[in-house]
């Protein structure tokens, strides 16, 4: 029992200052929201404490639509990165994705800086100790000091906080981060409130000094053009960019890790929590891929003003002189001297599927949860719920209709609608894979696809839609030109295009249909058309000639995909009743059963992706929704199809 | 688990080595100085990302003696520290001793100064044991030759197993021995708010037999920023409206009674110019330490200039991506302290800048400092003059702790028993009281230990 120590009151109280936690207050407070973030040290803002880093393929294209929704992490890392390049650039366009390496002070400095500019949002110390709820409705946050935070919403972003315990080998401690106190207390507020707990794990690799690396000995992976950022709203600023490095293990490395095995917490049961498939420990790697011979570790600067070095690959919680061992068996590592082990850290969740998709709780109203404790990993997908749990929070404490992604329009959307229908089994972390229309979501695109959105949410300024709408204008205006255009059939034209290693033209052909094919560079197109069309297609600037090049080559693509989605979109959203009683229901398997009554999803999409939930299944229930509904109804962009919240019996207000 | 092979190959090479606990103000003032006398120095920190990080505020105020103890304080500093500190530093531009820092700004570049000396080396670990090597130390109770103890291995342990052994080890854990830290109704371990205690040091330098006295210090409160551009405040003194820093206002606000103006500015121009008048011109000129700083103070501030704006690193690109004056903003929120004059004390009413909230913050200004800054509003209703007070980001309170009750006049750690181990005890866990009786306690224990290992060395070499 606390004793009460004074009482504020807020819209919205977010608790953890990650990054879920940033993007979340900065959400709320810039829709008007009187906001409080709570953290347990205000000196820790918008740590990375694994990965310098934000980007890579999927993660990158979250990162662009938090910034085109008018999140902060992409202007964020803009401001502090030392790095940046475009991966997959021989790929096709759905798989590019930036990746930039960030001085982690500055990433911090910057991020508090915005906070504290932010008009309406307060910074608060002190450890989250109890969520005050009554009726199924949060009421307040209780701090361990005794303040009392009375809110309407509150966004929990907790990380690795909730009872973590740091791990290295058979050794371990209460920590939410090695050196911090965890979030002892609020567990069992949770717990008391209706929602269930379970536990992860996640690892860091080891730094070391950089000073003591021998560069000459690894690969040198420079940075990429001096025009690339991440945020659509401030021009790129060319910087000095830092190197970094590439080397790989060796049999000895591997040998050194399966001497030690048994060290592992992995096998001696100090940890118990399941971790990531994804990013593993090099203990992992080897468990799982005793055929290889060699792993990359990329070997990276954390920052201007540090000489500590991020070894990627390198992930381990084997005992600390192991750890060295490993580090010297690598080529370039010889000699390096080690700054900060690599340890596990293991934390509470909240199994994502007792949320909704506007990431509230099913079971307190008013309740969301953002980020590594949804059963996450990673500082993209942390504040890409960040920012959607913020918004939605918002929403709520202004009594309107939560804010939803489809996966048709983001990876935002196949994140949530992921987490929330079919749970995790070990932290998630996002692919591009994961999403169905990857060649509409793509990294070049997503102004195009949600500033509108982020606008009518309040987040993005008249400024910033209309340069998003003049881009849409001018691309439009070129695209008409491109078909407007003749190549015309002549000698020159077919040696250049023969020169270009595709057909020659039978007779005149659109420019725009020339461009379709993969041989020919908007570049080449300039010389295959006549003096003054030349003039005119020249003036097109860059990102409208991106935009140009991936619309003439993926039309085809891109058309099959839109028909599809419009197709799926209708059962999609086909609404499922709140109340709706599947026992009764023929046709269905016992395990479809169970899951659908307990999952009660929204719609027979979210009911497809139910695992357990097989095609026949939803055959049946489609046929039965058909029978029983007249209109299955389409939804605006900023209606939930379904509001997941509204259990039997519950009203919204 | 044990690794002594670096240890004993640097001794094979003649070099002494010794380990640092602690990278607080002290710990790194020592570390420094131990490296730049060729020692071999592991500083540990059980998290590498608050070296140096001033843990209670931002103002570093003098004993009574003015410009002229900061000014010889600074000098026993290595020059690197010591550009550290005063690049990331204010004053008020009265010329009044206190120095504002930037604890961000220090920290960071505190780290990167370090990071670059020879011979000393960071390492993230939280210690928990500490044993003497029975093997070396057979000469331990034989108080009487202190320096034979002194040459003894000594050997820490980490909370993940890791054993490091050194010629000495230098304990600068601040107030983590036995810390608690009092907040509202909450009671938490720890010697500063959210941050692992060294609990199991504490064990065992008690099972060693070192004997430990109580201490406390009380850290005011600091208060949200809703201030949306640069952290600037305005005081109105009975000499008129002048623009302060915000961060200023805290400590300044408690001078304001006296009737001396106050103004402070964060712009770094303003900083390099007070500073080298401080140093050049100030009160101390024929001060031998404090003119040996003059000259470096006058050097470093080029050196720094380049340094932190990152010229030579970034072609001039980078300055524009620092932050400006970052860390302070969120000390404060105030734009508008009236200063008033109260029976007990000042009482400085607070005006949020949305206008939506008035307090009373109530100052004794003892010794010419701020003793107590409580957010109004949370110490009950009475004292609150409007709706609410404004939420403190960081609430009053209390840290006590157990500091070695036993040093020898060098530092070292003295056992119950009389046995003197090559253990020495600096900054607020040797009973030192500010910033700057840490930074001074961290210099001259460097230094003393330094003395002591060439001494033993020559034995052992």
């Amino acid at each position: 029992m606390i004793p009460a120590y004074g009482e504020w009151t807020y819209d919205v109280v977010v608790v953890g200052g990650g990054h879920a936690g940033c993007e979340a207050a900065l959400a709320s407070a810039r829709m008007g929201c009187r906001t409080a973030l709570v953290t347990l040290h205000l000196d820790n803002i918008a740590l990375m404490p694994c990965n310098p880093a934000v980007g890579g393929i999927g993660k990158g294209q979250l990162t662009r639509e938090i910034d085109a929704l008018g999140g902060e992490q992409g202007r964020n890392i803009d401001r502090s990165f030392i790095q940046i390049k475009m991966l997959n650039t021989s790929k096709g366009p759905a798989v590019r994705a930036l990746r930039a390496q960030a001085d982690k002070r500055l990433y911090e400095d910057w991020m508090k800086l915005t906070l504290t500019r932010t008009p309406g949002l307060d910074l608060v110390q002190g450890e989250a100790a109890a969520l005050d709820v009554s009726r199924e409705t949060i009421r307040a946050v209780k701090l361990a000091d005794g303040r009392r935070l009375q809110t309407q919403a509150v966004v929990l972003a907790t990380g690795t906080f909730l009872r973590g315990k740091v791990v290295i080998g058979d050794r371990s401690y209460a920590a939410g981060r090695v050196g911090e106190l965890p979030a002892q207390h609020l567990s069992q507020s949770l717990l008391e409130a209706g929602l269930m707990l379970d536990r992860f794990q996640s690892a860091t690799p080891p730094r070391i000094d950089g000073t003591t690396v021998d560069r000459e000995r690894m690969a040198l992976q420079a940075g990429g053009s001096d025009d690339l950022c991440f945020s659509h709203w401030q021009a790129p600023v060319p910087r000095r960019q830092v190197p970094c490095f590439l080397t790989h293990t060796t049999p000895e490395t591997h040998e050194v890790v399966a001497r030690h095995l048994h060290l592992s917490p992995l096998k001696s049961g100090s940890v118990s929590g399941k971790g990531p498939r994804y990013c593993p420990s090099i203990d992992r790697k080897l468990i799982n891929f005793p055929e290889k011979e060699r792993h990359p570790v990329f070997v990276e600067p954390e920052g201007v003003t540090t000489q500590e070095m991020y070894l990627q690959g390198l992930t381990t919680s084997l005992p600390v002189f192991v750890q060295e061992l490993i580090i010297h068996a690598t080529p370039g590592l010889e000699r390096a001297r080690l700054v900060r082990p690599g340890y596990a850290v293991e934390y509470d969740y909240l199994p994502p599927e007792q949320l909704s998709l506007s990431l509230q709780t099913r079971a307190v109203r008013g309740l969301f949860s953002a980020g590594q404790v949804n059963g996450t990993s990673g500082y993209e997908e942390a504040a890409a719920q960040g920012l959607m749990a913020g918004i939605n929070a918002a929403l709520h404490a202004r009594n309107e209709a939560p804010f939803v992604l489809r996966r048709d329009q983001a990876y935002i959307g196949v994140l949530i609608d992921d987490l929330v229908t079919k749970g995790v089994d070990e932290p998630y972390r996002m692919f591009t894979s994961r999403a169905e229309y990857r060649l509409l979501l793509r990294h070049d695109n997503a102004a195009e696809r949600l500033s509108s959105l982020g606008y009518s949410l309040g987040l993005l300024t008249a400024e910033q839609l209309s340069l998003v709408e003049e881009k849409q204008r001018k691309t439009k205006e070129y695209s008409d030109l491109l078909d407007a255009v003749q190549v015309k059939s002549s000698d020159a034209t077919d040696t250049l295009l023969e020169a270009l290693g595709t057909a020659p033209l039978e007779e005149s052909q659109a420019a725009a249909k020339i461009l379709r094919r993969p041989q020919v560079s908007f570049d080449d197109l300039l010389s295959l058309v006549s003096a003054e069309d030349r003039d005119r297609i020249s003036s097109a600037p860059p990102d409208v000639v991106e935009q140009l090049a991936i619309q003439a080559r993926y039309e085809g693509y891109i058309r099959r995909q839109m028909a599809e989605i419009r197709r799926h979109r209708a059962t999609e959203t086909l609404q499922i009743p709140a109340s709706f009683d599947y026992w009764s229901l023929e046709g269905l398997t016992h395990e479809a059963k169970d899951k659908l009554d307990r999952l009660r999803p929204g719609t027979l999409g979210q009911a497809s992706r139910i695992p357990g939930v097989s095609p026949a299944d939803v055959s049946v229930l489609l046929v039965h929704l058909h029978r029983s509904s007249r209109d299955p109804g389409g939804t605006s962009l900023l209606t939930e199809p379904v509001p997941l919240d509204r259990r039997p019996g519950q009203t919204w207000s | 688990m044990r690794r002594p092979g670096a240890a004993a190959r640097l001794r094979a090479r003649g070099q002494s080595t010794a380990v640092v606990v602690g990278a607080g103000v002290s710990g790194c003032a020592c570390a420094a100085v131990l490296a730049g006398e060729g020692i071999h120095v592991t500083l540990l920190n059980s998290a590498l990302d608050r070296v140096n990080l001033p843990g209670y505020g931002p103002e570093i105020v003098t004993g009574g003696s003015g410009w002229h103890e900061i000014g010889e304080t600074m000098a026993m500093l290595p020059l690197a520290l010591r550009q550290a500190w005063l690049s990331s530093a204010v004053a008020p531009a009265s010329g009044e001793a206190v120095l504002i820092v930037d604890r961000r700004a220090v920290s960071i570049e505190t780290k990167r100064a370090l990071e670059r000396m020879p011979g000393l080396q960071f390492r993230q670990g939280l210690v928990t044991g500490l044993r003497i090597d029975s093997r070396e130390c057979e000469n331990l109770q034989d108080s009487s030759d202190s320096d034979q103890g002194r040459s003894a291995k000594v050997v820490v342990e980490t909370v993940f197993g890791e054993m490091i052994e050194a010629d000495a080890v230098i304990l600068a854990v601040g107030l983590g021995l036995g810390g608690r830290i009092s907040v509202g109704a909450d009671s938490l371990r720890g010697g500063r708010y959210g941050e692992t205690p060294a609990d199991g040091l504490g064990t065992a330098l008690e099972v060693l037999g070192a004997s430990f006295s109580q201490v406390g210090l009380e850290v005011g409160a600091s208060f949200p920023s809703t201030v949306a551009g640069l952290v600037e405040a305005l005081v109105e003194t009975n000499q008129g409206s002048r623009p302060i820093s915000t961060v200023a206002v805290r400590v300044l606000a408690g001078r304001c009674g006296s009737g001396q103006p106050v103004t402070a500015r964060l712009l770094p121009e303003e900083v390099r110019r007070v500073l080298a008048e401080v140093f050049l011109d100030g009160p101390t000129p024929d001060d031998a330490a404090g003119g040996a700083g003059a000259e470096d103070v006058r050097e470093a501030g080029a050196d720094d200039l380049r340094d932190r704006n990152g010229t030579e690193d970034f072609g001039g690109h980078w300055p524009q991506f620092h932050p400006p004056a970052v860390h302070w903003s969120e000390e404060l929120p105030i734009e508008r302290v009236i200063v008033a004059k109260g029976a007990d004390g000042v009482v400085v009413p607070l005006v949020s800048p949305d206008g939506r909230a008035t307090a009373e913050i109530h100052l004794s200004p003892e010794g010419g400092r701020v003793r107590s800054a409580a957010a109004a509003g949370f110490r009950g209703k009475g004292e609150v003059s409007g709706a609410e007070g404004p939420m403190a980001s960081r609430l009053e309170h209390t840290v006590s702790a157990q500091v070695l009750g036993t040093l020898g006049p060098d530092g070292g750690l003295t056992l119950k028993s009389g046995g003197k181990p090559p253990v020495w005890v600096t900054g607020r866990a040797a009973g030192a009281s500010s910033y700057l009786s840490s930074l001074r306690s961290g210099a001259l224990v460097g230094a003393e230990v330094a003395r002591a290992l060439s001494r033993g060395g020559g034995d052992s070499g």
